[in-house]
């Protein structure tokens, strides 16, 4: 019973951790931010700077790079929040731009396009249960080490559902792709890091 | 949840990079200053035809351009006559049109100068801190 509430009470401080991150933007905030106010664009900044530049450092797998990605995500995104919904998420909105730029950047350099494609036939799919022989790796270090080595899409998959908290819908929204993708393309992740992990025993 | 996902979700943030957010905020300042900037300078070029339209039909009413040429041809380096000189040419284009056109002209150039220059530091990384 007490493991049990115990698990209740993780649940719980997860999602709350969760919505800690991204502090609710007042509207009245997002509706300056979109007549052009530069305060109202700043305290969209300072409350997304640290996630988006996060999530677009592992993606790309470089800080000096991110840096120059990160900083052109927000200009984007205030040449363009003219066109956002405010009925909508400010978060997708900016991790949609994020993804984008960073896969752009991606291209440029490595001058193939079709790296970032999600038709990937080389993992397999498979159903991981929790009491797979898989398992026991994940308590090893390393993860960002094995992170490193996924592919990109694969890691933005990853990134987005677990340490950003976003949706299936929202994560299909951001890819334009069908929720039930989502879910295989995430399961592949799992499965890539799984295997990095386990090659480093 | 399990360990991976846990850990996933519990990955740490680094902090940002110095200097980063405020080449963000001193972009889309300058970003919003670019259309007032632009304003001014097309303000500009219309005062600078408008002068130099003014003056030249101020020189083609008044056949400058042949008294200039009499006036250069009997110039003589005293100062009477070069003041009569003055006196004259001020008589077919008043002195305050003329510095207003060539202030103008020194205007336009130098924001057309300010403008080339801040696009190539800009290129350059040297304003906003871009690494090429």
């Amino acid at each position: 019973m007490l493991l049990y509430y115990g698990k209740i009470i993780n649940i719980a401080l997860y999602y709350f951790s969760l919505m800690a991150s991204f502090p609710q933007i007042p509207k009245e905030i997002l509706m300056k931010a979109k007549r052009g106010d530069i305060a109202a664009f700043e305290t969209i900044l300072f409350a997304y700077e640290k996630p988006i530049f996060n999530y677009i450092r592992r993606v790309v797998g470089g800080a000096p790079d991110a840096e120059d990605i990160t900083q052109e995500t927000f200009i984007k995104f205030y040449t363009h929040i003219g066109s956002l919904d405010p009925e909508k998420n400010i978060k997708s909105f900016l991790f949609t731009i994020a993804t984008r730029t960073a896969y752009d950047w991606l291209r440029k350099k490595q001058k193939q396009p079709k790296i970032f494609s999600f038709d990937d036939t080389e993992f397999p799919v498979e159903t991981i249960g929790d009491d797979s022989t898989y398992y026991n790796v994940e308590r090893l270090t390393g993860l960002e080490e094995a992170l490193e080595k996924i592919k990109p899409q694969q890691k933005s998959i990853l990134m987005l559902f677990y340490r950003e908290g976003f949706s299936y819908q929202e994560i299909a929204d951001i890819f334009n792709l069908p929720i039930n993708t989502v879910k295989t393309h995430l399961r592949r992740a799992k499965q890539s890091l799984r295997e990095e992990l386990s090659s480093q025993i | 949840m399990n360990t991976i996902e846990k850990k996933l979700a519990e990955l740490p943030y680094q902090e940002m990079p110095d200097g980063l957010h405020a080449r963000i905020i001193r972009k889309v300042i300058i970003m919003n200053l670019r259309v007032p900037f632009l304003i001014v300078l097309s303000l500009l070029f219309i005062s600078l035809a408008a002068s130099s339209w003014h003056l030249w039909m101020r020189l083609a009413e008044n056949e400058a351009l042949s008294i200039f040429k009499t006036l250069i041809m009997n110039l003589e380096f005293d100062s009477e006559s070069l003041i009569s000189a003055v006196q004259t040419m001020s008589e077919v284009i008043s002195p305050l049109s003329f510095l207003i056109f060539l202030t103008n002209i020194a205007l336009v150039g130098y924001l057309i100068y300010i403008y080339v220059i801040f696009n190539r530091m800009s290129k350059n990384g040297i304003i906003f801190g871009q690494k090429n």
